[in-house]
């Protein structure tokens, strides 16, 4: 769309309104007269501001009472956001994110503590500590082997009443 | 359409520059009036629902055309106005204020419709759409549709592919008639931008509206090939 008819445009869509009826200005006018495309344009402009105009609804007004309804419902939706609106009122919402901070804090102190020291070993003996800790392992191994030779055992007594 | 549209300057906002000044809105008497309800005093609020009722059923029944909806959104309306006039920053007028939830408030509501009807239409089984779809089409060539009714349809559909603002300023200006100066006062806006505004918003309903024949061509050629 060209300048003459952009600069002109909103002036002559109120005035091909009947009550703001308004002849077309002549700059626009001449070029109109000359340019096709522009008045290709102007005319699908009009139609879709002649479309938008079919949303005009006369006077309609509400039944009586209409303020009371409204007031209800602003009952109604403050009953309903009372509950989560707390969350998200600005001061509530900064405790319980500081009460749960604090809370894992605590937690993790209390994890990394109990973690650094094990309970199950006598902290004033390590010496002796250590010496049960290697009795232990010895005799693990020692059960260990002793039922891996049980079962490789069973294992040759198996192939041989095969091979039989 | 010219393919010159988007390298050529934007309307200038006349010969002769105005100097008209322009309105503050921090000093009218509405704005009085919104004060005592930031205040929250129940009287003023009544006012202003007393004040606002007809012109926003007015808005919401030209857009849906259904007492029981206008009558729903519009308590929807001012309940948001209740809950929200603490944030009204007086850059505009009252009105323009409220026309903007209003509308914003319908196309909620005409976009939960079709997601609802969208829903509905899934629980049937693809032959009772088929027999739907097919008795539509009947209908269709039968009785052809109200040309009022089909050029309402097609400005929901054009108005729902702008930007909250562009659409309020279109039907400020389309339906509510008023002229750019006033939309100026109205918005706190300078004319000139106003201009702009109302320019791209009728050229993205241009270009709206050749996507959509785009779109029911390509649908009409479907139907067409399905049918072969």
């Amino acid at each position: 769309m060209h300048q003459p008819v952009r600069d002109n445009l909103e002036e002559h869509l109120r005035g091909i309104e009947k009550e703001y009826r308004k002849p077309v200005p002549g700059e626009m006018q001449e070029h109109l007269a000359a340019c096709e495309d522009c008045m290709a344009e102007l005319k699908t402009v009009e139609s879709h501001a002649a479309a938008i105009r079919s949303l005009r609804a006369g006077a309609v007004e509400p039944r009586a009472g209409f303020y009371a309804r409204v007031m209800n419902r602003i009952d109604e939706t403050r009953a309903k956001a009372s509950i989560w609106s707390a969350f998200l009122e600005p001061v509530f919402a900064r405790r319980i994110i500081y009460a749960s901070l604090a809370l894992v804090l605590l937690l993790g102190t209390y994890l990394v503590s109990s973690d650094s020291v094990d309970q199950s070993l006598p902290q004033s003996q390590p010496t002796m500590a250590i010496t049960q800790q290697d009795q232990k392992t010895v005799d693990a191994d020692f059960e260990n082997g002793t039922v891996a030779q049980q079962q490789r055992d069973a294992v040759l007594v198996n192939l041989a009443s095969y091979q039989e | 359409m010219t393919g010159l549209s988007g390298v050529l300057p934007f309307p200038n906002s006349g010969a002769v520059p105005r100097t008209k000044s322009r309105v503050d809105h921090r000093t009218t008497e509405e704005a009085a009036l919104v004060r005592r309800v930031q205040a929250r005093d129940e009287i003023a609020f009544r006012e202003i629902v007393e004040r606002y009722q007809a012109k926003v059923f007015s808005i919401i029944f030209g857009i849906l055309r259904n007492h029981n909806d206008a009558e729903d959104i519009a308590q929807q309306v001012f309940a948001k106005i209740y809950f929200s006039i603490k944030n009204f920053d007086f850059r505009s007028s009252l009105l323009t204020w409220i026309y903007k939830i209003t509308v914003n408030e319908c196309y909620d509501y005409l976009r939960k419709k079709r997601v609802r009807k969208l829903v509905y239409e899934s629980d049937f089984s693809e032959e009772d759409a088929l027999r739907m779809e097919n008795s539509e089409t009947v209908i269709d060539q039968a009785q052809p549709m109200d040309t009022k009714l089909a050029q309402r349809d097609l400005a929901l559909k054009l108005l729902e592919k702008l930007s909250e603002e562009d659409r309020t300023l279109l039907l400020l200006k389309e339906v509510e008639g008023h002229s750019v100066e006033e939309l100026s006062q109205m918005t706190g806006m300078n004319e000139n931008t106003i201009k702009v505004k109302l320019f791209r918003a009728r050229q993205k309903l241009v270009k709206a509206a050749q996507r959509l024949n785009r779109g029911t061509g390509q649908k009409s050629l479907e139907r067409l090939s399905g049918d072969e």
